[in-house]
């Protein structure tokens, strides 16, 4: 009980409270509802500031004894990354009335800051759950078919996610006696798993990988992401993922299967992206890219490829933040992001290109956040002795640039659709500026970021190697879109579905299950055909043999009801002799 | 579908006109040189051997990204389909529902 009362307030409640709050809000408070959505994040990130490390919280549930809130220098850090990221998207949103988006983001953030802070696995299996179903309705909001065939998708998906995880904590738990969230060792030797402690891990860690994109699990985040309200995608793209990436840093850091797992990541999303049409799709396979750099450094696995995979993933919440913004404001205005029907439109919405172009800048260029970050996780891959590692990352860093500068190029510049809107409304731009200045600011001080990471750091990324190398790699990414384009080899932008992993499940799998029901349908009328036929025969044969006088109609005398029965009284005595 | 929100008006803008985006790409073109000419002149600090390579960093970005493009455009012969590929089944029956 002691426990509880020492214990800080945990965020989940203020933001559950503030929830429920706005959901009591008549539509004439629309104005209230947004401000509170604003303040909520501000407040608790204030109350964040005097927490102390350590675990508070504790109960008992299903026989364990659970740990509500663990703080240390990691959960603090994403707690900071999420009240950042919520108070952005917050003002960014500040215009919208719609009180379901209002309530899933306050509950979506509290539920994500519930899963950093737990101490458990069965705590972070109810966050974990509770992630999926609030934010689902940010997809849901946008009120479209397609858009809730996707959330539809996306909650099977999530739910998945969340049982295999409680299914690998359950038999965790049984097997050392203790939820407590720990380092796991995956058993790659799949071969050669013969413990059902090494299936759990493995569970929790595809539960993960469902979370976090991993090559084939990935397609949940290109099929709802895009399909999202423009103000929900912004907290979607900074929450969920990094919920998992902080999940994976917990238990799989050194696991070198995530190294492969991060080199395919950081690759395939490209050849998707540069043939994508929707440009918000375009940002999300980018941020698969992304992640597939954290992977790669939790695979190292390192306190300093730790540092540099949990600063990639601060840096990535605020510049992919930022270009989805940018999109999300031409989204808002022109009610789609079809590359091949946008362009021209910095005529129209000056300032949402320049941030745009500073999202892109912030990235990869050097005084921008996403240099300072992706520089530790290139020097840890050499330090480790990954070099064609390191090489695969160098060829992904290209081509992610490559097809980010698509972004910008084809919605604001490219051909002139002729289209006339709006500039951004006043709050999407002040939540753009928020972010480009945090952007700029990290990238001139990266030891403002440095300074919070879980491990102690000594690393400057400004030495003139680095910068020149990498405006080397990223003005020569520039040179051959230019050069492509000129020479009409850039595939051009065409509305049109690219099949990916999904294809699986939305195509394939019906199509099995088609062919089974028809084939089982098929067999079970040939049987009963058949079986009709030989109850007609034996109905038949039946009534030929009980004509007067037949076998079956004629009386039988004593003698042979006595032979019979002197038959049966011979098998009887046989068979208790043969036993 | 493509469901715009916004006017239609085609007029030329600082970036349709022909000089500024020459002088844009030339601009542009400098700054490549000069990134260029600066790996012959300062000395980069090496971690692998594989970036001894004279001009390893530009000659492997610029490769990089038209691989990208090659690869992805055969890829797009194997992988693209029409707009509504996965909901068309659904809109033919729905067309006959009506």
């Amino acid at each position: 009980m002691s426990a509880w009362i020492d214990s800080p307030i945990h965020p989940i409640i203020l933001f559950f409270i503030a929830a429920i709050a706005v959901t009591c809000l008549s539509k004439k408070n629309d104005k209230l509802a947004s401000i509170i959505t604003v303040i909520v994040p501000l407040i608790s990130f204030i109350s964040l500031l005097q927490w102390q490390q350590g675990s508070f919280g504790f109960y008992q549930l299903l026989g364990l004894e659970l740990t509500l809130i663990k703080v240390d220098r990691l959960s603090l850090l994403f707690a900071y990354l999420f009240h950042l990221a919520a108070f952005i998207a917050s003002v960014y949103a500040f215009h919208v009335k719609d009180r379901v988006q209002q309530v899933a983001s306050l509950l979506y953030t509290g539920s994500a800051l519930g899963a950093v802070f737990a101490g458990d696995w069965i705590t972070l299996f109810i966050f974990w759950e509770l992630l999926a179903l609030t934010s689902v309705f940010l997809i849901l909001a946008r009120r479209t078919r397609d858009s809730y065939l996707s959330s539809m998708r996306y909650l099977i998906i999530q739910v998945l996610s969340g049982v295999l995880l409680f299914s690998g904590a359950l038999i965790i738990a049984h097997h050392t006696g203790t939820a407590s969230i720990t380092a796991l060792v995956l058993n790659t030797d799949i071969l050669n798993i013969d413990s059902i402690y090494d299936i759990a891990i493995w569970l929790i860690f595809i539960a993960y990988g469902i979370k976090c994109g991993f090559p084939f699990l990935h397609n949940w985040l290109v099929d709802a992401y895009p399909q999202a309200t423009p103000t929900g995608t912004i907290f979607l793209i900074s929450l969920t993922t990094k919920v998992a990436v902080y999940a994976l840093v917990r238990s799989f850091a050194g696991t070198d299967f995530l190294i492969t797992i991060g080199l395919v990541m950081a690759c395939f999303p490209i050849f998707f992206a540069v043939i994508e049409n929707d440009l918000r799709r375009v940002l999300v396979y980018s941020m698969i890219n992304q992640i597939g750099f954290i992977m790669c450094a939790i695979g190292v696995g390192t306190e300093m490829a730790i540092n540099g995979a949990v600063a990639t993933a601060f840096i990535h919440v605020l510049y992919k933040g930022l270009l989805m913004m940018s999109m999300g404001a031409v989204l808002y205005r022109v009610g789609h992001v079809s590359a091949a029907h946008l362009g021209g439109l910095y005529k129209s919405m000056p300032k949402t290109t320049i941030l745009s172009i500073l999202g892109l800048a912030s990235s990869a260029f050097p005084l921008f956040s996403g240099f300072v970050g992706k520089a530790i996780i290139m020097s840890e891959m050499i330090k480790a002795g990954h070099t064609f590692g390191w090489l695969i990352l160098l060829f992904a860093a290209a081509g992610v640039f490559f097809v980010s500068i698509k972004i910008p190029f084809f919605a604001f510049f490219a051909h002139d659709s002729g289209l006339r809107v709006k500039e951004a409304p006043a709050n999407m731009l002040i939540a753009m500026s928020i972010s480009t200045l945090l952007c700029i600011t990290i990238g001139i001080f990266p030891s403002s970021l440095y300074n919070i990471l879980p491990y102690p750091i000594n690393y400057s990324p400004y030495d003139i190697t680095h910068v020149v190398t990498q405006l080397q790699l990223l003005f020569f990414s520039a040179l051959a879109f230019v050069w492509l384009n000129r020479k009409n080899l850039y595939p051009p932008e065409l509305r049109s579905t690219n099949l990916d992993s999904d294809w699986f499940y939305r195509k394939l799998f019906p199509i099995i299950w088609q062919f089974i029901c028809s084939y089982v349908f098929r067999t079970s009328q040939h049987f009963k055909g058949l079986m009709t036929k030989i109850f007609d025969l034996t109905l038949i044969t039946l009534a030929k043999y009980s004509k007067p006088d037949s076998i079956l109609a004629r009386g039988w005398g004593v003698n042979t009801m006595l032979m019979w029965l002197l038959c049966l009284l011979i098998f009887v005595l046989l068979f208790n002799y043969i036993q | 579908m493509n469901e715009s929100k916004g006017s239609l008006n085609v007029n030329e803008g600082f970036f349709d006109r022909s000089d500024v985006i020459k002088w844009s790409l030339r601009i542009f073109y400098s700054i490549c040189i000069m990134l260029l000419a600066v790996d012959f002149i300062i000395h980069r600090h090496v971690e692998t051997d594989i970036e001894k390579i004279p001009a390893f960093y530009v000659v492997y970005a610029f490769l990089a990204c038209v691989l990208f493009v090659l690869i992805a455009n055969q890829l797009r012969k194997l992988l693209m389909r029409e707009d509504h590929y996965y909901t068309k089944d659904e809109d033919l029956i729905k067309k006959d529902d009506e």
